[in-house]
């Protein structure tokens, strides 16, 4: 039980970073910015769209990568993926500067 | 009006997201804990409704100060300490050894 309140706030922390300064929220903010008198259908249009991506990442995650590869490998692979997308972001080639 | 901004909105941003790092976050964590997933999602759809609402808000306003270059900036050093911590637990082969026996000891 407490190890899930970690899961989860864990995971909420990762994707809330990972989702700052990312090119979707430099769009969602440029549509903002260009229909001021309809930013809560933006909101409601860029969340809905998110929400439903992140079901077909869970599911993709959770039944074809855990599915197919063992545990031990998912961890280390994730591990660096995590460190070549930090080095990426600091290099400026990932994120909304660059790709 | 209302509706269109809504639809072209969400196709938009479906098709920004394809291929994004948010995804590969959340791909990564469900891969990790496939009997979380809905742990997951609930996670990564709380966070990124709260990324809308904080973007059509104080974004605007935020990313004039910092620019998304430095929020890029802290994203990759959050980044390289998350993927070395994780590299460091998982590659101790006695530690892998005590999860495979039991799990939740390891946890």
């Amino acid at each position: 039980m407490k190890r899930d309140w970690r899961l989860l706030l864990s995971a909420l922390g990762v994707v809330f970073l990972s989702e700052m300064g990312d090119k979707t929220q430099v769009t969602t903010m440029l549509l903002a910015g260009a229909k001021p008198a309809y930013i809560f259908f933006v909101a409601l249009g860029s969340a809905t769209a998110l929400v439903a991506t992140s079901l077909i990442e869970v599911m993709v995650g959770s039944r074809i990568v855990a599915r197919f590869i063992k545990p031990s490998t998912t961890k280390l692979a994730s591990g660096a993926a995590f460190v070549v997308m930090g080095i990426l972001l600091l290099l400026g080639i990932l994120g909304a500067g660059g790709l | 009006m209302e509706l269109f901004t809504c639809v072209t909105t969400f196709l938009l941003i479906t098709l920004c997201e394809l291929g994004d790092k948010t995804q590969l976050a959340t791909l990564i964590l469900a891969s990790n804990n496939p009997d979380k997933r809905w742990l997951i999602w609930g996670a990564a759809a709380t966070a990124l409704t709260l990324c809308v609402i904080v973007e059509v808000t104080v974004g605007t306003a935020l990313a004039r100060y910092l620019g998304p270059a430095l929020i890029n900036r802290i994203t990759g050093v959050v980044f390289l300490v998350i993927g070395a911590f994780t590299l460091v637990r998982n590659l101790g082969s006695r530690r892998e050894v005590v999860e495979r026996i039991s799990p939740d000891a390891a946890a």
